[in-house]
């Protein structure tokens, strides 16, 4: 297994968060990964302006059908265009937690509210019991939560087409289904998993993990990556070239 | 019936303000919580009356609750009074001072605002966020969620994608040299008022759709109030001695949304952008921003 980290349970972690004023373990603070997820959720090597790394997929293959395995080749070949992250889309889910942005959580009765600092990208997740309901297709997917004990699960569907899972061409269809699973391992971290589901691109089920790092600064704010009005600020003929391509 | 949400920027800018209207239940009542609705010098000053009696509902920690969905009363098209126009009735100006309900533009900043309409359109268009206050005036639903420490305002409908994380926990500024499109929120509470010191603005967002703009040396100060169980008073005061004579103020009523889809969900607006090469083409430009002449800097 190349895989670096399993559940918290498999690691012996007996760890147990501080509690919010309801009672519910207390996930609150600004987060960011420390891995090359952003690049490449699998090993891989480095090249001009990639750091090599290790991956964060369990076992390291991602099980895809072969009409999907030749079209994550196809999106690696023109991953400077076809990436949605060159065009300052929405992230997507589980994408948006290992981007090299720092992101918030932040909890309220009743809810656990994810703020990203890329483009403001935002995941308000109930967590009174609500189920997915009869909701259109999103960038970042519905999401529904409820505490496992110490584990906040975040059940995800609802997505569309239009998001990777990293810079190297991994792709999912609109039937992605992700449970995502935070725990607190510790005081300044959380462990996440997600388990990732799509019967149109994958043969099975496969599940990545990775530590999720509190940042540390005394003077740490969540501050703003506004993409898409930089580069128009750069360039603002880049709209008509987006739509030419 | 699973559909795309994609809202083209262009649409949201041109019917943004009578698509509201018409999801939250028809037309601008006259009246709320006995205060004039359409009126804002006079709707500020019986509101401020309401306030001084009103006990708000409180959260456990002893906050006056904010807590739920809004809506939106007031339209986004121009804070200043505003005939009727095509498929939108005449709006009061939003500003209760100075009393002639006019921005006290210096000289440069009124010939600038005028280019602005020749030149440029509404930030919003593009799917720059709407900075602030805007944001408060620019969606149709909105969720206020609080804890001890921190008010967070997440928004749907009709604009850019974005929200406001308020701390609440005595914090300073970021430095002023640190630019935000949303600027940098400081909150406390005052009796029964939320207060939001806003500082570090970045000088692209504008108030309206109508080429009022702000330098990046604006400072705002917000005020968000109960003074009934479903209506906010929400004023904001704006200061900036480069960009104005004088001091102004915001005031208007925030209603609580009645709906019964109480959820926020996603409005993707960049992603679904259709409108800009269409405005770039017919000589729409992106506002980059007014600096202040040298002799009011």
């Amino acid at each position: 297994m190349t895989c670096g980290v399993t559940t918290a349970v498999a690691q012996g972690t007996a760890y147990r968060a501080p509690r919010t004023a309801d009672g519910k373990p207390d996930l609150q603070g600004i987060w960011q990964v420390l891995n090359t997820a952003a690049w490449d959720v699998q090993d891989h090597s480095g090249q001009l302006g990639i750091p090599a790394g290790q991956g964060v997929v369990e076992g390291n293959e991602l099980p895809y059908q072969p009409a999907a395995l030749a079209k994550k080749k196809e999106n690696f070949a023109k991953r400077a265009t076809l990436d949605p992250e060159t065009k300052c889309f929405l992230g997507g889910v589980p994408r948006s937690t290992y981007m090299p942005y720092p992101f918030q959580i932040l909890q309220f009765p009743g809810y656990v509210m994810i703020a990203y600092e890329y483009v403001h990208s935002t995941r308000l997740i109930r967590t009174d019991g609500s189920s997915h309901s009869d909701t259109p297709d999103f960038w970042n997917g519905d999401s529904r939560g409820h505490w496992e004990g110490d584990t906040l699960v975040v059940d995800v569907t609802h997505f569309n087409d239009e998001t990777w899972f990293d810079r190297a061409g991994n792709f999912h269809s609109d039937a992605l289904h992700v449970v995502e699973r935070y725990t607190r391992t510790g005081p300044d971290h959380l462990l996440y998993e997600a388990t990732i589901e799509d019967p149109k691109v994958f043969t099975r089920p496969w599940k990545m993990s990775m530590p999720i790092y509190r940042r540390q600064e005394k003077n740490i704010s969540l501050l703003e990556y506004e993409c898409y009005s930089y580069a128009y600020d750069e360039d603002v003929q880049y709209f008509i070239k987006r739509e030419g391509q | 019936m699973r559909i795309p949400l994609a809202v083209a920027g262009f649409v949201v800018l041109m019917v943004g303000s009578v698509a509201v209207f018409a999801q939250e239940g028809g037309r601008r009542p006259a009246t709320v919580a006995g205060c004039s609705a359409t009126d804002f010098a006079k709707f500020y000053p019986c509101a401020l009356e309401k306030a001084r009696t009103f006990s708000p509902p409180r959260t456990k920690d002893g906050q006056p609750d904010l807590t739920g969905f809004w809506s939106r009363l007031v339209s986004t098209e121009d804070i200043q009074d505003r005939p009727e126009v095509v498929g939108q009735s005449a709006q009061r100006s939003l500003i209760v001072d100075p009393p002639d309900g006019k921005i006290p533009y210096l000289p440069w900043a009124a010939a600038q605002k005028k280019t602005n309409l020749d030149k440029y359109i509404s930030p919003t268009a593009f799917c720059d966020v709407p900075g602030i206050p805007r944001m408060t005036y620019n969606f149709g639903k909105w969720q206020v969620l609080q804890s001890a420490t921190q008010v967070a305002f997440v928004p749907e409908a009709a604009g850019s994608v974005t929200r406001r994380i308020i701390p609440t926990d005595g914090r300073a500024h970021v430095p002023s040299s640190i630019h935000l499109w949303m600027g940098d929120p400081v909150g406390r509470w005052e009796g029964n008022t939320l207060v939001v010191d806003v500082t570090n603005l970045n000088g692209r967002a504008w108030f309206d759709a109508a080429g009022d703009f702000q330098t990046e040396n604006a400072h705002v100060v917000e005020h968000f109030t109960l003074i009934d169980k479903d209506t906010m008073l929400y004023v904001a005061d704006v200061d900036d001695p480069s960009e104005f004579s004088r001091p102004w103020k915001i005031a208007f009523p925030i209603p609580r949304y009645q709906g019964e889809d109480q959820e926020i969900w996603e409005i993707a607006c960049h992603e679904g952008n259709k409108a800009v090469p269409p405005l770039l083409k017919g000589g729409y430009n992106r506002f980059p921003g007014a600096k202040p002449p040298a002799a009011v800097r």
